[in-house]
């Protein structure tokens, strides 16, 4: 078990600088430069940017400026944002709360509705109820998240004026004590949070429906009807179980997103998460701070393939023994 | 007692207002008008509060607020004194002495003097700092501290917009010495002399400001200013249906079909004043297509700007008639915009051998083929829609257009730079000095620089180059005037048109004026009645 631990660590930090070094190499092999200004402005010279790459040591190989990120990152120095100045860690740490916060509620209402309706959809196949639930759905799964954002921010907040229209508080949020904070967030994350559940339940949903389904076609659960169990300690108690253990799975796959972010989604509900934040750094050519976004959410997702893979192996016999045998 | 109170503060502000400022009252009016604070949406979160390190507007908007030049420019765009009470100008043009107001102090209490114009100065032309603004202050041969409050600035030669460089924001010397300018705090907590000082700046949510009471000309009634970070342009619409912000920029469609519901026109009131920046379609002139001044003709009278006007602008923007805009001194009433006219765009390209020989539908010359390929930026859906019509009426004289959208970064460094391009559409802001040296000077042509259509006129090079020599408005006035028309004559671009800049502001601020400069210029004395203020008072530490 030790030793399979200590193999896959070993795997990870390989696979890790073989990522970093591909996507430095593309970012940089990219067209297009580091720039500071969307609009031509006759005042402005571009000697500056030519100081800004001197002072970023952008004009050396890449190779050299490749050595050189690693060193840094050997101390977890993460370097300095060209378009601001500030250091790359901090721009990071500042966002990390709010995506964690957010993703991480949107996460367990998608697990928990889904179940919830995969379960219900499944128990009372070709109803009419299953029938709605699937096609809203779908119908919710295919729209576009930005048009469903925006006709919920009409009609919720500006039609009803039942939510704030976009960010995370209110402009008086300090004066708050703490129990009005957390829920001024609340209130202010609803729309984006639920605007993003109904597009995510399909997935989920149709899969766990699918379980349910063939496990409920199993002999054991016959029997235990047969048994004369009533239905409900049936399908919670014998079926539900079985048909979750996928599910853990793909639970343990969604981690990594606990950190990414939805552009779209955060710029129209003006979010400051991490997505954004990736998405102007790729725009305007931001190296250091994509190197930054990039190396952490790599880690994050290699991590957690370990964390998937020794989780197997604790819970499923199967997986340990074939381990042992080879 | 607001019954007594009222008229007599709105007497005071009314003073105010026309620029007679008595300071003895006015501690009493700031005191009785105070309050509330004005939400501002912005789109993008600025870069840096250097002023002189910034060169995004968001960062300019906010930084204005909270720093002086030692000019400015007055609601009617003259130059008027800022941060130097007057100025005087060596009668060879090379000296311009500023005499600096007395009293004024820094937001953390120390005296401005002349030594942070000489600091500001350093940094300006330093070749460690990389600032995109040194280009007109390299020609300064020497700054020199007369006294406390006495600069000398000496030109190399007669320098005329050196004058309007100087309402470059001064920065303090005592806070920024010892600090590396890229990564300094005072980016993100600047100390300023204007009149709100730097509250707080919450990352991608929004930074505020509060009024600055020891602020010079007086303490400004609107006690703060907050610039919420909406990066989202349908969101920031709805923020302001829902009141969330006060002021943002609107879109011509929003302007005009959604901004007239009655409930809009009772929270907010509309503005439209022209904006000094136009939309062009650039040629490069080393392509041979281009070279030709009848093709370049034709290709102005084939497309019906004022269809596209109607179109893509809902009307709000006129025609372009040159390298100026109304809104400049520079510009020319005589030139007028070339009609649209398909007969002449015809028979100038058939004079300029272009003929659809073959009955294809498109004209060529020989074997070569009329076509080329428009390139503009990403983003900005007005110039694709530009472009398309652009396309549509040139395919209807016979010239084959291929748009292409490309990323702003990609843009800049592999089209524009390496001059990669048969045509770009693209924008100019330009400043309020008419010195156009930059963009049409035949000098300027290197890669990074702004005559990236190499544009060359011995005429034009030479009444640019006058028109820096001389101080007196009127006789620049002149040489502009026939600059506008020269550059008209050739056309170098299609000159498109100049967009109105659309607003809507919330009408709970009293005091508003809108002129040729838009109508922040005067927000020190904007207010808001006791009754109709939104955010509570909180008592002002400073």
């Amino acid at each position: 078990m030790l030793n399979f631990i200590v193999k896959r660590l070993a795997n990870v930090v390989v696979l890790f600088f073989g990522i970093t070094l591909l996507s430095f190499i593309v970012i940089h092999v990219a067209p297009g430069k580091p720039f500071l200004t969307m609009e031509f402005n006759p005042k402005m010279d571009s000697a500056a940017k030519k100081k800004i790459e001197q002072i970023y040591g952008l004009n050396r190989p890449v190779w050299v400026q490749y050595k050189e990120w690693i060193h840094r990152f050997s101390r977890f120095d993460f370097g300095y944002s060209i378009s601001d100045g500030v250091a790359v860690k901090d721009k990071i740490l500042q966002r990390i709360p709010v995506t964690l916060a957010i993703n991480g509620i949107t996460l367990v209402l998608i697990f928990f509705l889904g179940i919830l309706l995969g379960v219900s959809g499944a128990v009372r196949k070709g109803s009419w109820y299953d029938r709605c639930a699937t096609f809203g759905m779908f119908l919710f799964f295919s729209l576009p998240t930005f048009w469903v954002s925006l006709l919920a921010i009409q009609f919720f907040s500006v039609h009803l004026g039942w939510f704030p229209v976009s960010g995370i508080k209110s402009l008086d949020f300090e004066y708050f004590s703490f129990g009005k904070k957390a829920v001024d967030f609340l209130w202010h994350i609803t729309l984006p949070v639920a605007v993003s559940v109904i597009g995510a339940l399909a997935g989920i949903s149709r899969y766990v429906r699918e379980r349910m389904l063939s496990v409920l076609r199993e002999e054991y659960v016959t029997f235990a009807k047969a048994k004369g169990l009533p239905s409900r300690t049936v399908i919670y108690e014998h079926a539900l179980k079985n048909a979750l253990l996928p599910v853990v799975t793909l639970l343990g796959l969604s981690l990594p997103s606990l950190l990414g972010g939805s552009v779209i989604f955060e710029s129209i509900f003006s979010i400051p998460g991490i997505g954004r934040l990736f998405f102007e750094a790729v725009m305007s050519r931001d190296y250091p701070l994509i190197m930054g976004l990039l190396s952490i959410s790599a880690l994050l997702t290699l991590l957690s393939n370990v964390l998937a893979d020794v989780g197997y192996l604790m819970v499923d016999p199967r997986i340990r023994l074939a381990g042992k045998h080879e | 007692m607001e019954r007594i109170g009222y008229p007599k503060v709105c007497f005071l502000l009314f003073l105010s207002v026309l620029g007679t400022y008595i300071t003895s009252l006015n501690g009493v009016s700031a005191k009785d008008l105070g309050g509330d604070a004005i939400v501002s949406g912005t789109i993008a979160q600025p870069r840096t509060l250097i002023p002189f390190l910034a060169s995004d507007s968001a960062s300019a908007s906010v930084a204005d607020f909270i720093f002086n030049g030692l000019i400015k420019y007055d609601k009617d765009l003259n130059i008027v004194g800022d941060l130097a009470e007057k100025w005087e100008v060596s009668s060879d043009g090379k000296e311009i002495t500023f005499f600096l107001r007395k009293g004024v102090f820094w937001h953390d209490g120390k005296e401005f003097t002349a030594d942070d114009v000489l600091f500001t100065y350093e940094k300006l032309i330093d070749p460690n700092v990389p600032t995109p603004y040194s280009g007109d202050f390299k020609k300064v041969a020497q700054l020199k501290v007369i006294n406390k409050y006495t600069v000398k600035v000496t030109y190399q030669e007669p320098f005329s917009p050196g004058l309007v460089s100087w309402s470059m924001a001064i920065v303090p010397r005592h806070l920024l010495e010892k600090e590396d300018l890229v990564r300094t705090e005072f980016a993100r907590k600047p100390v300023g002399t204007g009149p709100y000082r730097f509250e707080k700046w919450i990352p991608y949510e929004k930074v505020q400001l509060s009024a600055y009471q020891q602020y010079f000309e007086h303490r400004p009634f609107i006690d703060r200013i907050v610039f919420r970070i909406i990066p989202d342009d349908a969101t920031l619409y709805l923020e302001l249906l829902t009141e969330g912000v006060d002021t943002i920029s609107l879109t011509p469609l929003q302007y005009q079909r959604q901004t007239s519901t009655q409930r809009f026109q009772k929270s907010f009131r509309k503005f439209k004043y022209p904006s000094n920046s136009y939309i062009y379609m650039a040629y490069n002139l080393s392509n041979p297509l281009f070279n030709d001044i009848r093709v370049r003709t034709a290709v102005a009278h084939a497309v019906n700007v004022g269809e596209l006007i109607d179109i893509v602008f809902l009307s709000e923007a006129q025609a372009c008639t040159g390298p100026y805009t109304p809104l400049s001194w520079g510009f020319n009433e005589q030139v007028k915009p070339l009609p649209y006219d398909v007969a002449q765009a015809r028979t100038l390209l058939k004079d300029a051998g272009w003929e659809d020989t073959d009955k294809d539908g498109y004209l060529e010359k020989g074997k070569e083929k009329f076509e080329f390929t428009l390139i503009t930026n990403q983003g900005n859906t007005q110039r694709q829609n530009v472009a398309e019509i652009i396309q549509q009426r040139l395919k209807e004289v016979g010239i084959r257009v291929k748009i292409k959208v490309v990323e702003w970064s990609v843009f800049v460094e592999e089209v524009i730079n390496k001059k990669k391009f048969d045509a770009v559409l693209l924008g100019w802001s330009l400043s309020y000095d008419p010195d156009l040296f930059d963009i049409w000077h035949s000098s300027k042509t290197k890669e990074g620089e702004f005559n990236f259509i190499g544009y060359q006129n011995k005429e034009v090079d030479r009444l640019l180059e006058e028109g820096r020599r001389v101080f007196d408005q009127e006789k620049r006035k002149a040489l502009y005037h026939q600059v506008h028309q020269l550059i008209y004559q050739d056309q170098p671009y299609f000159f498109i048109c100049v967009p109105d800049s659309l607003t809507a502001l919330h009408t709970r601020f009293q005091g508003v004026v809108p002129a040729k400069r838009g109508y922040w210029y005067n927000f020190i004395d904007w207010w808001v009645p006791k009754e109709k203020q939104k955010y509570r008072r909180t008592v002002l530490t400073q």
